[in-house]
């Protein structure tokens, strides 16, 4: 037998559903504030979406997520092109680059609250500290990595040095600064969420702690398939942006 | 009356590797006139790309001077426009934008630069590929869109690179040709480097002879054949096994 290549991906989620259907709905092997049976996600559903409040939620998320990615590349892009065509500032910056990059994220999220309060803005801090650094670095690589025939051919063409920086070492790092921005999206929304369970009072973590509280576990269930659907969607939209900027 | 437009004095360079420092250059002397074509031919090692590159200001050498129109060459200039081995051509850019880039770096009307990037291409038959992006095109025409990318721009000198040596042998022909219609009605001075006897007797007034180890001219050849030059006729053969003979010795 031959199935088509479009239908592969629905196997094994057409599966998980069918086992979830008969092992919660029909066998009721668990009890529903353990795993929720299909009816229970699907009221929870039905109700987060015609209050708006899932709406509100994945709006809030998402904004958060679109300003800390935002703030992250205005601070990360020059800084790594700045930091990739001066290897004396390069040389300064590694140990307070190497020292700050590993720490997780979300271990920002006491001083974000002292600095910040409770809120949106610590929530941006949170991916902020997230995602600089994937987009630093993935800059910093992409300049370096700059064809030297390609600097060279705009010297001898009459660019002088900021002109090379702009219009010829910026140019070849996108590609580089596009894969650092699919990094930092993903990490983007996973600090997010984290950040909105402990500090914030809207957006999807928010959304999931709250029902969790409340045993809700069908607006659980609903509020991470939701995250899983954004990062699904921002994946589809890198790959369609990857695919104009590499050459 | 000939006019200087080159003149190298007394250029040493030297490399270092990571254990040792290799003499690439020594004692080049060499002066070039305006609206000469030039051909530096040598094996490979003999330090002919490294000189064409002292020239175009992209390596700076360690003992000597080069002058353009009389003062010293400190870096490069869009003067003298250098057109690479490898493919240089931005790829991010399509082939108008590639061609205007230098002028619109200079800071010239977008109009006019529209215009003359136009202009130029058509000369050389590439009008049709002015929304095409590097990828898209073949390596001939990637170096061609380079030769015009440096004539757009007004650069009086232009430095080669062996740039059609990745190309097929009946396209390098063509490129060739179309080389030499291009540097008799600009009046260019080109220095064009080459490890191809072949195409140093085709296109050159001057044949630089060099050897190597470390890197020296062997001999100023002067090329007097008429153009158009036949691969096939009796003196181009005749000048080749010359060329050959003061190689090998």
């Amino acid at each position: 037998m031959k199935i088509k290549n479009k239908f592969l991906p629905l196997i094994i989620p057409i599966i998980i559903i069918v086992v979830w259907i008969i092992g919660t709905s029909i066998l009721k092997l668990v009890p529903t504030f353990v795993v929720p049976d299909p009816l229970t996600v699907f009221d929870s559903g039905e109700e987060l979406i015609f209050s708006g409040r899932l709406l509100r939620d994945t709006i809030d998320t998402l904004f958060k997520v679109l300003l800390g990615l935002l703030t992250a590349s205005i601070v990360a892009i020059p800084l790594g092109i700045l930091l990739g065509s001066s290897s004396r500032l390069e040389e300064m910056s590694k140990i307070i680059v190497g020292v700050l990059r590993p720490i997780p994220p979300v271990a920002w999220i006491p001083f974000s609250i002292l600095w910040f309060g409770i809120g949106t803005a610590p929530a941006i801090f949170i991916i902020f500290m997230g995602s600089v650094f994937p987009i630093l670095i993935y800059t910093l690589d992409g300049v370096k990595r700059t064809d030297k025939v390609l600097i060279e051919a705009g010297e001898t063409l009459g660019a002088n040095r900021f002109q090379i920086l702009t219009r010829i070492i910026f140019p070849a790092a996108i590609p580089t600064i596009v894969s650092g921005l699919k990094v930092a999206v993903g990490i983007g929304l996973m600090c997010t969420v984290s950040a909105e369970m402990i500090a914030s009072d809207s957006g999807l973590g928010h959304l999931i702690i709250n029902a969790s509280n409340l045993f809700d576990t069908g607006a659980t269930v609903i509020g991470m398939v939701t995250i899983g659907i954004i990062g699904l969607m921002f994946d589809f939209i890198f790959r369609k942006i990857e695919g104009k900027v590499f050459w | 009356m000939r006019v200087l437009s080159i003149e190298i004095k007394n250029i040493y360079k030297s490399f270092k590797t990571h254990d040792k420092e290799i003499t690439a250059l020594s004692n080049i002397n060499l002066n070039i006139e305006t609206g000469d074509f030039i051909c530096i031919l040598g094996p490979s090692g003999c330090g002919k790309t490294t000189l064409l590159r002292l020239v175009g200001g992209l390596e700076i050498p360690d003992k000597g001077e080069i002058y353009e129109d009389g003062s010293i060459i400190t870096g490069p200039s869009r003067e003298r426009g250098f057109i690479f081995q490898q493919y240089s051509l931005f790829p991010w850019l399509n082939v108008l934008d590639n061609v205007m880039f230098g002028l619109e770096i200079g800071g010239s009307a977008k109009e006019k630069n529209i215009y003359r990037a136009k202009t130029y291409l058509k000369a050389v038959g590439l009008e049709d590929t002015e929304n095409l992006y590097p990828h898209e095109l073949s390596g001939g025409m990637k170096q061609r869109v380079a030769i015009v990318r440096s004539l757009v721009n007004k650069s009086k000198r232009l430095l080669m690179d062996e740039p059609f040596s990745a190309i097929d042998m009946q396209n390098r022909h063509k490129l060739q040709e179309e080389l030499i219609r291009i540097w008799k009605k600009s009046n260019n001075t080109i220095l064009f480097v080459t490890h191809d006897v072949d195409e140093a007797v085709f296109l050159a007034d001057h044949i630089i002879l060099m050897g190597k180890n470390p890197g020296y001219i062997k001999k100023i050849y002067k090329n007097t054949l008429e153009r158009p030059r036949k691969r096939e006729s009796e003196e181009f053969l005749k000048v080749q096994e010359k060329i050959i003979e003061i190689l090998d010795e």
